[in-house]
């Protein structure tokens, strides 16, 4: 019976330290599918309590954050669904405190300003899709996360450009 | 603004919230967060009820049509009854199934597909267990009564059947007549008032879904 407990606290410590090492990951998805601070905190939430259950099916051979992407933007877009339409707000009142450096945290303010207006006009899977290529993953890698070939990914994102590019240049 | 200008403030989103921790990270400490299955569990137990109440059913017809086998019309009242019951059950078990089913480490489309599965499924399956009362309650009456009211007034029976028939085929020419194109909005708050919209979420939902596979 110790035996067991001990297993699980070394297990449960061996996660707090891989959630700590790709917090990122939360934290970017929750900033990106919620701009309201308590409702983004809610959506963290679930995604750390949905790592934890399923982490007895992470296959170790395969790489963590990955994996995570999938229970993370699972979990997000459900929430997008079943909570409707986001509130929008402000940047200042959406949780991200500007630098102290006035001009650089002004011009990086109007960029992420920028950012979260173009995720807005996405659904929730071009949105996943997008915060998947802002973060650099491989196409073979979004493939894995999304559940599409290479090849679909590749096309996707083509026409993401595409679009954003039109949408920047309006 | 280009989309390399995105990425770069999408790296400066990540630098800024990597400082800032403000979500912190207590939550799992907190093992009572588990809002994707909370928000599932009212369905749950909402089937667990329904199927504890069609088992009871069948608990309780099957011996009214084994007792009544050689009186054809109380057979048949039992019989209808008890498949009712089934029913219940089944549909149940089917929702169930599908709750149990939901592995959020599988594929993003993968797993979005049958969350979408599972909530058709659970207003369809409303629509099964709802709509066949327009007859049930028939059957119901008259094993409640003992077949007294197919044996003193037939023709009440008759009443019942026909105004049954009338029902489901104006519950049915009702919702078409309010879907019409013409009538859109209405259709929609009915529908909505019906399901919550359920339906006509998840269909939309499910075509958002297609379309992004698709395209």
């Amino acid at each position: 019976m110790a035996g067991v407990g001990m297993a699980m606290a070394a297990q449960r410590e061996q996660f707090e330290q891989l959630l700590e090492r790709h917090r990122g990951i939360v934290l970017k998805i929750a900033h990106a599918y919620c701009r309201d601070t308590e409702d983004r905190r809610d959506l963290a939430q679930e995604i750390a309590a949905q790592l934890w259950k399923a982490l007895p099916a992470w296959d170790r051979d395969r790489p963590f954050s990955t994996w995570m992407y999938r229970v993370a933007l699972n979990v997000a877009i459900s929430h997008a669904r079943s909570a409707g339409d986001r509130q929008h707000l402000p940047l200042d009142e959406a949780g991200v405190e500007p630098s102290h450096d006035a001009d650089a945290a002004r011009e990086s303010d109007d960029g992420i300003r920028a950012l979260y207006a173009c995720i807005e006009r996405l659904d929730p899977l071009n949105r996943a899709l997008m915060l998947l290529y802002l973060d650099e993953r491989s196409q073979r890698e979004i493939g894995e996360i999304l559940g599409l070939s290479e090849t679909n990914v590749a096309t996707k994102i083509g026409r993401l450009k595409t679009r954003i590019r039109n949408e920047l240049g309006e | 603004m280009e989309l390399d200008d995105l990425k770069h403030a999408w790296q400066t989103l990540d630098r800024r919230l990597q400082q800032q921790n403000a979500l912190g990270f207590q939550l799992l400490k907190n093992s009572r967060t588990d809002n994707a299955r909370r928000g599932l569990r009212p369905l749950a137990w909402g089937q667990a009820l329904q199927i504890l109440i069609g088992a009871a059913g069948m608990l309780v017809f099957a011996p009214y049509w084994v007792e009544h086998r050689h009186e054809t019309a109380l057979l048949l009242c039992g019989l209808v009854l008890h498949a009712y019951c089934l029913g219940l059950v089944i549909v149940g078990a089917v929702v169930e199934a599908r709750i149990a089913a939901i592995d959020y480490a599988a594929p993003v489309l993968a797993i979005q597909r049958q969350l979408l599965a599972l909530r058709s499924a659970y207003v369809i399956g409303g629509m099964i267990v709802g709509l066949p009362w327009w007859f049930i309650y028939v059957p119901l009456l008259i094993v409640l009564g003992d077949g007294r009211m197919l044996a003193d007034a037939p023709w009440v029976v008759a009443i019942q059947l026909a105004i049954g028939a009338i029902g489901l085929l104006g519950t049915w020419w009702f919702h078409r007549w309010a879907n019409r194109p013409e009538r859109a909005a209405f259709g929609r708050k009915l529908d909505d008032s019906a399901a919550g919209g359920s339906i006509r979420r998840a269909q939309a939902a499910l075509d958002e879904l297609a379309a992004f596979e698709r395209d």
